[in-house]
């Protein structure tokens, strides 16, 4: 029996001693999600080394503001506005031989934008909708909806074989094949949806007919040739007499020339 | 021996030939200047590299150069409305089968080759023409003819963005040869000038075998003309690098957005105000025409020299600002200079070669800076190149006024013993030879 209590006070000791060797960091809190404001604070308990200094790392890379050379084994960062640019995971360092760290996690809803709100395609062409998300955590999923007059119709990967969608956390490409006028010009809506909600945006397609620029082409074309024939006509008119351009004549009589001009002429007569 | 000289009319129907020449220089410079909008389009259609799109552009320019004194000699053996004419009719044919959008090597042949033909044939007669309309207003109207380029570039810009969102690339390419078709309009507006020939009996022996000369080779023998060539050679190397280096100097210096873009803008308003200013300018013939491109070739050598040591935006766009007025000057004045090298008379010719071999600056300046600023690291070395590339080919152009002016003399010389006359309203000398009766 006593040689029982001998041994747990043996192991009880080790791990006391094992326990003063690990310092724990309390965090508080632990998680933030879906907060618009948060106070992130570490505290060092048991610590047996010397602390140099503190910092915070925002998804792995350093804040330079966060810096600080006090020896206490308490630091605290400020997130005055949550938004998707900063959430992510934030590590609070303390400078110690080796290091100390412990992460918090700041969950946002996520941002979710269109590449180009407003896309064109070329009819019997592929007409690529692409959509974005910035934040952490990423969206997990990804849906398409097609808005026409009111109405919405889900759009999924092989619907009627044209269309096709591709999707990563942190986007989704919607490709319709054979773009048709009359079928798919309207409003298309990605949403991507993660643990805390789902944010979506809208874009709008618009296909173009490639025989589109004929009429214009051929309106101007008239024009010059109705241009050109003014011009021709107006200068028939304006010397019916006149030879054509290029050849000149050989033998200059008239006299016309004399008056303004230091011209020596010779003349045939 | 027959000659046969043009009587430049100077003002009355030659303003209708300066409006048209305007449209002439929108529909074809400012269409190549503005190239660049398709190439993203053409790039990912065909899915290849920006330099392989930008050969495109690069074809036109060469065609534009090479085909010049085919444009030169042309315009002498017919007219500059025959060849304007033909050159609209090339460039709307290029563009229309360019939008067929066949192949790549289709797009080189198309907008690179005809197009660039095209554009050759339009552009060089209707810089012939002005300068023939012209003696005494000649620096203004050909500064207005060519402010065309500066403004149709900058209608183009939007323009052509919307055309290709609203038709396609290739649609728009249609609708731009549609506008190009215009050419033809501008051409038949070209009136020729009616010649007056004074004709002498020399030896019966000699028979007026050749009356029109076609292409006048003999003109390189010239030393002024030689030199002004290697100015232009000079100056064209010094051109085109400020354009491609000033965005991304500005990058650089962490300017950022659409401000470059906005720098590039005012560059091209002051190339406009620099035109229509030194147009006027140099019709007030205070200097000559040579002296005033001396100055203004070395000022724009200096500004391009000190330019990098602009470390904010208001800096680069004071420098921009000088650099485009300043170029705009040039542009007005390195044409008609030629006349005062060659005579109107060799003007086509010399025309004609000075773009051929301008090309030559053109093709190694770019590659050039592009190559200094790999090595150093540094993109002012690119505008370093480009200020002492601008003051050598001042140099030249002092040596060509200084021959120009010997040879004045000469003649002046040669009038006193009675040989020579100089028409009163152009200044040209011409021989006289009067047989007794």
């Amino acid at each position: 029996m006593k040689l029982l209590w001998a041994l747990t006070a043996l192991l009880l000791s080790y791990f006391r001693a094992d326990a003063t060797t690990v310092p724990i960091i309390i965090t508080e809190p632990s998680e933030v999600s879906n907060q618009t404001t948060a106070v992130l604070s570490c505290n060092l308990t048991n610590p047996n080394l010397p602390i140099k200094g503190s910092y915070w790392t925002h998804n792995e890379k350093p804040i330079d503001e966060s810096r600080s050379d006090s020896t206490a084994a308490y630091t605290v960062y400020r997130l005055e506005k949550i938004t998707y640019h900063n959430g992510g995971q934030y590590k609070c360092v303390f400078m110690t031989e080796p290091q100390v760290t412990k992460t918090i996690e700041v969950k946002t809803l996520p941002h979710v934008g269109a590449y180009k709100h407003s896309e064109h395609g070329n009819e019997m062409d592929k007409g690529v909708l692409t959509c974005v998300a910035h934040g952490h955590p990423l969206p997990t999923d990804w849906v398409w909806v097609k808005e026409k007059d009111g109405k919405t119709t889900p759009i999924l990967n092989g619907t009627g074989d044209r269309y096709e969608i591709k999707s990563t956390p942190n986007k989704t490409i919607l490709s319709i094949n054979e773009l048709s006028i009359e079928n798919d010009i309207g409003d298309y809506i990605c949403s991507g949806t993660n643990e805390l909600g789902t944010v979506s945006d809208k874009i709008h397609l618009r296909v173009r007919s490639r025989l589109a620029a004929l009429w214009p082409f051929l309106g101007i074309v008239a024009e010059v040739i109705i241009l050109v024939t003014i011009i021709f006509i107006y200068e028939k008119r304006r010397k019916p007499d006149e030879v054509n351009d290029g050849s000149a004549p050989l033998k200059s009589n008239s006299t016309a020339n004399h008056k303004d001009k230091n011209v020596r002429q010779r003349n045939s007569n | 021996m027959t000659s046969r000289r043009t009587r430049p009319p100077d003002g009355g129907y030659g303003w209708v030939v300066v409006a048209s020449t305007f449209f002439i220089m929108g529909l074809t410079a400012a269409v190549l200047k503005n190239f660049g909008h398709f190439f993203l389009d053409i790039q990912s259609h065909f899915g290849v590299l920006t330099s392989t799109t930008s050969w495109v552009t690069s074809t036109t320019i060469a065609m534009f150069h090479i085909g010049a004194p085919a444009a030169s000699a042309l315009t002498i053996r017919f007219s500059q409305r025959v060849v304007i004419i033909a050159g609209g009719l090339l460039c709307s044919l290029g563009m229309l089968l360019a939008s067929l959008d066949l192949s790549l090597p289709w797009l080189y042949l198309t907008m690179g080759v005809l197009e660039g033909t095209g554009i050759s044939f339009s552009w060089v007669p209707a810089m012939s023409m002005v300068n023939h309309y012209f003696a005494r207003w000649r620096p203004i109207a050909y500064a207005l003819a060519s402010s065309g380029e500066c403004v149709f570039s900058m209608v183009f810009s939007p323009l052509f963005k919307w055309l290709i969102e609203t038709y396609t690339w290739q649609g728009a390419l249609l609708i731009i040869s549609g506008l190009q078709l215009n050419l033809c309009v501008c051409g038949a507006l070209m009136r020729p000038l009616e010649t007056t020939l004074t004709t002498s009996e020399d030896d019966a022996a000699v028979l007026p075998s050749k009356r029109k000369v076609i292409f006048q080779c003999s003109l390189l023998k010239q030393p002024e003309l030689l030199l002004y060539i290697l100015f232009a050679i000079f100056a064209a190397a010094g051109f085109f690098i400020p354009t491609l280096f000033l965005v991304p100097f500005s990058t650089s210096l962490g300017i950022e957005k659409y401000w470059p873009a906005f720098i590039l803008s005012v560059l091209a308003v002051a190339d406009l105000a620099g035109r229509l200013f030194c147009g006027w300018l140099a019709n007030m013939r205070l200097l000559r025409n040579l002296q005033l491109l001396v100055i203004v070739t070395t000022l724009t050598g200096v500004v391009l020299l000190l330019l990098p040591i602009s470390h904010n935006f208001w800096a680069i766009l004071g420098f921009s600002m000088l650099y485009g007025f300043l170029f705009g000057c040039l542009v007005a004045l390195h044409v008609t200079s030629i006349v005062d090298i060659v005579t109107l008379e060799g003007f086509d010719s010399g025309l004609g070669l000075f773009m051929l071999f301008r090309s030559i600056g053109g093709f190694i300046g770019p590659p050039a800076g592009g190559w200094l600023v790999d090595q150093t690291n540094d993109y002012s070395a690119a505008f370093y190149l480009s200020g002492f590339c601008f003051i050598s080919s001042a140099v030249f152009v002092v040596l060509v006024d200084r021959l120009v002016q010997r040879k004045k003399s000469a003649e002046a010389e040669g009038q006193q013993t009675g040989k020579v006359k100089r028409d009163t309203v152009t200044q040209e000398p011409f021989l006289e030879i009067t047989l007794p009766d």
